[in-house]
């Protein structure tokens, strides 16, 4: 019974990729196929901007404000102060999620042109993107539920991982070599 | 009634696919494609010639052939691949070094299969060991789907019409052959029903999209990318290693 539900599974995923082939080719149809200069100088751009604010993050999500906050304002100062950084942290995870996901593109279509892919570092590398993506929406959900100041150890992990996107970027960048 | 009109409707898009080929000049850019349309063809005129004058003979050559076709089917994955990855050697080489590990895992796995079925009858075994050929194709047809949806790989209207077909046709028959070993299941006889009016379908999908020859994607002008990618590459090097040394700094306990 395993064996026929594995097997009904690989069809159903040959099916399923063949949609997506469809639909990506139908978007990819309009847009250029090669890595742009625009498109690097925004990846610059957005690895700039992850490490330049890094500092600002800490801050976004350390308990010092708020205890202190706690210790000198009213109920409603608090609320506020709550409020509005828990809409930070959020704006901050999209952020992040959305500059490593165009990291993730960026390598993938330069990948193409390596002429020596590690196959087990491919591996590697779309089993940590898929971890990562998994723990920012879990994090997600947790400042909606529970706000900035208890999800510290998730945003250390989320932090950490964004930092290991960039440095394989950084590795993916040296390895190119295009085609001559 | 029904299932003469799908056996002419078949052989006459099969032909007409070859032909548009021929005129279109798509014979020649995938050979290998219209080898087995022809494989096929060639295939379903002889099995209707039989059929009509010499119906003692149909059964064991039908089990034959269609093992014959299955394999020529392989012709259809070579194709894709050969196309797909002819701008990108990199690519190449990581996706064959997959495809071996993937068809030796399901032929490891089919062969156990086909060991352990004990042979009733000719047929039996023939189906069986078609079955399994299918199963290894879709695995290797699987990896080769998620490696041009992961890379983004650019394909040519005409190849994405060839691997949606392909990808129909080989997906519907893996289910359809998985549930044909499953005994009094009536899901089974439904899937087998449809199976012929799914391979017009496919045929029909190949027609459209191979109708007329359209251009492949644009690869990037390589002299200017050199060029503009070897200034932004070490821009973008130095970024990242004041970058990494920042995120090393803010990360220490």
């Amino acid at each position: 019974m395993s064996g026929l539900l594995a097997i009904v599974v690989l069809g159903i995923l040959i099916l399923i990729f063949g949609l997506r082939l469809v639909l990506q080719s139908s978007n990819t149809s309009t847009q250029s196929q090669s890595v742009t200069m625009e498109e690097f100088a925004n990846a610059r751009e957005a690895l700039d901007t992850v490490f330049v604010e890094a500092s600002a993050i800490e801050r976004i999500f350390s308990t010092d404000d708020m205890e202190f906050i706690s210790r000198s304002g009213t109920p409603k100062v608090q609320r506020l102060f709550l409020k509005e950084r828990k809409a930070l942290a959020i704006q901050w995870l999209r952020k992040t999620q959305k500059q490593v996901a165009q990291l993730m593109d960026l390598h993938l279509r330069l990948a193409g042109y390596t002429h020596e892919p590690s196959p087990r570092f491919e591996l590697k590398l779309t089993a940590k993107y898929l971890k990562f993506s998994l723990v920012s929406y879990i994090l997600l959900l947790l400042l909606w539920l529970r706000g900035p100041f208890k999800a510290k150890r998730v945003v250390a992990y989320t932090s950490g991982v964004a930092g290991y996107f960039c440095t394989v970027f950084s590795l993916r960048l040296e390895s190119v070599e295009f085609r001559r | 009634m029904n299932t003469n009109f799908i056996w002419w409707s078949g052989i006459a898009l099969e032909a007409v696919i070859l032909l548009r080929g021929k005129n279109t000049g798509l014979l020649k850019k995938y050979p290998l494609f219209y080898f087995y349309i022809g494989c096929v063809l060639a295939t379903e005129i002889i099995g209707v010639l039989i059929y009509q004058f010499a119906y003692d003979l149909y059964e064991p050559l039908y089990w034959s052939t269609e093992l014959a076709t299955i394999v020529a089917s392989y012709a259809v994955i070579i194709e894709i691949f050969r196309c797909s990855t002819r701008h990108k050697p990199g690519l190449r080489r990581l996706a064959q070094n997959l495809f071996l590990i993937v068809f030796g895992l399901t032929v490891a796995y089919a062969a156990s299969d086909f060991v352990q079925g004990g042979f009733g009858s000719l047929s039996a075994a023939i189906l069986e060991l078609g079955r399994d050929l299918r199963y290894v194709e879709g695995g290797v047809l699987l990896v080769m789907l998620w490696l041009f949806v992961r890379y983004r790989i650019p394909l040519g209207r005409n190849l994405v019409g060839l691997i949606i077909g392909y990808s129909f046709w080989v997906g519907f028959n893996v289910v359809n052959l998985a549930f044909w070993f499953l005994p009094g299941n009536e899901f089974s006889i439904l899937l087998r029903g449809l199976l012929p009016a799914t391979y017009v379908v496919t045929l029909i999908i190949w027609c459209v999209t191979l109708w007329s020859a359209h251009p492949e994607p644009v690869q990037p002008s390589e002299t200017k990318i050199e060029r503009d990618y070897e200034l932004l590459a070490s821009k973008t090097q130095a970024i990242l290693a004041r970058a990494s040394s920042r995120v090393a700094r803010i990360m220490k306990p």
